[in-house]
């Protein structure tokens, strides 16, 4: 028992020397590739900084050997491969960045952009879907999310492109590109809701409300007005349609019919007394009468109702205005142009109202912003000829004639 | 009215599934539990188990209003119980009493913020109180978790409702798609699914004639409008404009080909046969346009080469419904018929509505002499046609024009079709 003891002891005392040694010895080496490692990171590092792309590679590659689960060099190597469209080489680094370092996005993202480019759409859409959500870069998101909408388009996803789309949109508000597809991508979808409802239910109020619309649309408001009648005569107690024709009807031109619009107007406020629109238009069609009175108590009601509701402040304001009461028409415009910054009739008016208060700079600039509106309001209109399309709203009051 | 429609479906909903936040039963669990009272004064546990039990039996009674006495004397003695709280704010919301459901519904919600009826309860007495930017905050986050359908449409559509009053129409359009994705048939759905998309457009197409009046994707657009309403001349016209812009721009061969591609005003076959194959120098694995030379080539007789276009769409997309179709007819006139019947049977399961596919599948059944397969795909084509006419005519009356060239069983091959 004493002496297996010893010899234990004995092993034991030459084994654990000689594991250390072996430790040391392995260490060394880890030590001596770790340095290495960081060596070729380093220059690789400087090689991307100063654009050489191959000596990057090259430095990389070296990483790689002497690490193979060096999810870093993979994706870098990936990165310089997608910038030089090599995606052939790019998809197998990123892949492999991927596999060893799961939830890296910008290499996911680089992934399924390649992987796209190569035609193999089944792989690249889970991996954008994966890291779009998490994307900072911006460069890289919209080449993603335009990537996606490409890959949703074959396969007539229309609602998940427009989720894709709404988010793009809302980061690149002005970007041409961006601004087209939404527009094909929207009409799609409103083409798509109108086959169904056609499909569905072509008898329906609501295909005759979009029939009426798209007539609207083509400058046809004598059968706008028909459709939206048989509208109303298939669901008389819909909220919304009175006003809906009303609108149609109040326009100057063929189809229009002022008398008409107003008896619509008064049939939706029989309906709705706290109709904003109905009540604001009949402040219109009283104060063109010069029932002034009656104008006001329309206005006032509809902005007690809903107090930053721009035409009714105008409306109220216009008639505060004429008699010679600016600072109430002020308040009133003020609000209006809060709620609708664009609204150049807004911007007249204070304008004028200033112009009654003896407040020559603020006059001054408030005519300044009305210019500034209406000449980007004339060139939607000139936008909306050339396109020979129709506003689906009615005549705003033509400010041009009043500052004449 | 609807609003009141709603909320008092919402609250019968709450009331009829109110597992989930009546209280417990919790008399005899306190009773046991609890020390005896002394004589004469019950101890507070006694008249916490006592007001419970008779709330509990007011609400199923359906008696609010001594529910709700009860419920605010429990309030009382238990401040943090968020079963009373819940329970308060659910009465107060089915009494249409939204000034007194708002503070319960929020202090159930700060107590758990996991009781997602309650939270969309909440949004919908902020919308009716006017506090809006709280309304969206409840609403948004109770949308994604609202199981029970209904009450996941009234939570969707006052969510549009209030995104329409800040003109938020991109977030309108990411609750549209959840909602049109769980009722893809509701009529009053797919209006508002219209006005919505169509605003949308408008947007668009306002924001890019602003930001870029003069570019490829302006003009683009402006042919696409011009097609949309009949008008091939200017729609041909807009998409040179385009081109010139930018001849890079990728799919505007195609598109200029696919308006030229038709018999009608504007259209040039031969100019059409041009920007295909542009198409397809610009990006050869461009299934739509081979298919559309496939046609052509078709068209002049050459069935080899409408054959190969056909083949080479097929092997890049194989369930493409063009190319199928098109190689199914490549085969038919290469005598063939079982290839075709095999490539139109697949057309038939991915697309039973296809008239074409059901017309092209009795040609190819007939040859095959199995006359009541012919006999039920030509019946079924007749259906489908039937239907396609009619959406055409409504189509016609919206003014609306097909922008994909003319497609669909062509005469020449019913009279082949009619031939024993």
């Amino acid at each position: 028992m004493r002496k297996t003891s010893i010899a234990l002891r004995l092993v034991s005392s030459l084994l654990v020397p000689a594991a250390l040694l072996c430790v040391h010895v392995a260490a060394s080496a880890q030590y001596e590739i770790d340095k290495q490692v960081s060596e070729h990171k380093k220059n690789a590092k400087q090689y991307m900084m100063s654009r050489e792309p191959e000596k990057a590679a090259a430095e990389l590659k070296a990483v790689i050997e002497l690490d193979p689960a060096d999810f870093e060099a993979h994706g870098n190597l990936g990165f310089l491969y997608y910038m030089q469209n090599d995606c052939a080489n790019a998809v197998i680094e990123l892949r492999r960045a991927a596999e060893i370092q799961p939830a890296m996005w910008r290499e996911q993202a680089m992934l399924g952009i390649c992987e796209d480019r190569l035609g193999d759409q089944e792989k690249a859409r889970p991996d954008l879907e994966a890291a779009f959500p998490h994307l900072d870069d911006t460069m890289l998101a919209r080449q993603a999310g335009l990537t996606l909408l490409h890959l949703y388009s074959h396969k007539e996803d229309l609602p998940k492109s427009a989720a894709v789309l709404a988010e793009l949109s809302e980061k690149n508000p002005k970007d041409p590109q961006l601004n087209y597809s939404a527009y094909q991508l929207y009409t799609a979808l409103l083409g798509e809701a109108v086959t169904r409802l056609s499909v569905n239910n072509p008898d329906s109020m609501e295909l005759h409300r979009v029939m009426a619309h798209e007539a609207i649309r083509y400058g046809d408001r004598i059968s706008a007005v028909a459709h939206m009648r048989a509208a109303i005569k298939l669901n008389p107690t819909m909220p919304g349609l009175h006003v809906e024709l009303a609108n149609m009807l109040i326009s100057g031109g063929p189809g229009g019919d002022k008398a008409e619009a107003e008896k619509e107007y008064r049939l939706a406020l029989d309906a709705n007394p706290r109709e904003v629109i109905a009540l604001y238009r009949l402040g219109d069609l009283a104060a063109g009468r010069g029932e002034t009175q009656t104008a006001m108590d329309y206005y006032s009601k509809a902005v007690q109702l809903s107090p930053d509701e721009p035409q009714a402040n105008i409306g109220l304001a216009k008639i505060y205005l004429s008699k010679q009461q600016p600072e109430t028409a002020v308040v009133l415009l003020e609000n209006a142009i809060k709620r609708d910054p664009t609204n150049e009739i807004a911007h007249f008016r204070l304008s004028e109202a200033y112009r009654q208060l003896g407040r020559a700079d603020e006059m001054k600039q408030q005519f300044d912003e009305f210019q500034k509106y209406k000449a980007l309001k004339d060139q939607q209109r000139k936008l909306y000829g050339g396109l020979k399309l129709h506003r689906d709203e009615p005549d705003e009051i033509d400010a041009d004639a009043e500052k004449k | 009215m609807k609003q009141k429609c709603l909320l008092y479906s919402a609250a019968v909903l709450l009331l009829q599934s109110a597992s989930l936040l009546l209280l417990q039963p919790v008399t005899a669990q306190v009773a046991a539990t609890q020390p005896a009272a002394q004589a004469g004064e019950p101890s507070k546990e006694q008249k916490i188990a006592e007001h419970r039990a008779k709330a509990q039996r007011y609400m199923a009674g359906k008696q609010l209003d001594a529910a709700i006495t009860e419920l605010q004397a429990l309030e009382h003695l238990t401040p943090e119980d968020v079963e009373v709280h819940g329970n308060l704010g659910v009465i107060f919301f089915f009494k249409n009493d939204c000034a007194h459901a708002v503070p319960e519904l929020r202090r159930t919600n700060e107590l758990r913020d996991s009781l997602w009826r309650q939270m969309a309860l909440l949004g919908f007495c902020e919308e009716r109180l006017g506090d809006k930017e709280n309304a969206i905050k409840d609403l948004e986050k109770a949308f994604p978790h609202t199981d029970d359908a209904k009450l996941n449409r009234d939570v969707g559509e006052a969510l549009l409702r209030l995104y329409a009053v800040n003109n938020d129409m991109t977030r309108a359009a990411g609750v549209m798609t959840v909602l049109r994705d769980k009722n893809p048939t509701d009529v009053q759905l797919l209006y508002s699914a219209y006005q919505l998309y169509t605003d949308l457009a408008n947007e668009a197409m306002l924001s890019l004639s602003l930001v870029s009046p003069n570019s490829a994707e302006m003009h683009r657009l402006m042919a696409h409008e011009s097609l949309r309403y009949g008008d091939r001349v200017n729609g041909i016209a807009q998409l040179h404009e385009a081109l010139k812009a930018n001849p890079k721009m990728l799919g505007l061969h195609e598109e200029l080909a696919d308006a030229l591609n038709s018999t009608l005003e504007g259209g040039n076959k031969d100019e059409a046969e041009k920007e295909y194959k542009l198409a397809l120098a610009e990006n050869p694995n461009d299934e739509l346009s081979l298919c559309r030379l496939g046609e052509i080539a078709e068209n002049h007789g050459d069935i080899q080469a409408a054959y190969d276009y056909f083949s080479k769409a097929v092997q890049l997309r194989p369930e493409d419904v063009l190319a199928n179709l098109g190689m199914a007819k490549a085969y038919i006139a290469m005598k063939q018929p079982e290839k075709a019947a095999e490539l139109l049977e697949g057309v038939v399961k991915r697309d039973p509505t296809n008239d074409v596919a059901h017309f092209r599948l009795s040609t190819v059944y007939r040859q095959l002499k199995r006359y009541d397969d012919a006999k039920r795909e030509l019946a079924e084509y007749q259906k489908y046609k039937e239907m396609k006419d009619k959406l055409r005519k409504i189509y016609h009356n919206l003014r609306l024009h097909q922008e994909s060239p003319d497609e669909g069983v062509t005469d020449a091959e019913k009279k082949q079709s009619a031939t024993p």
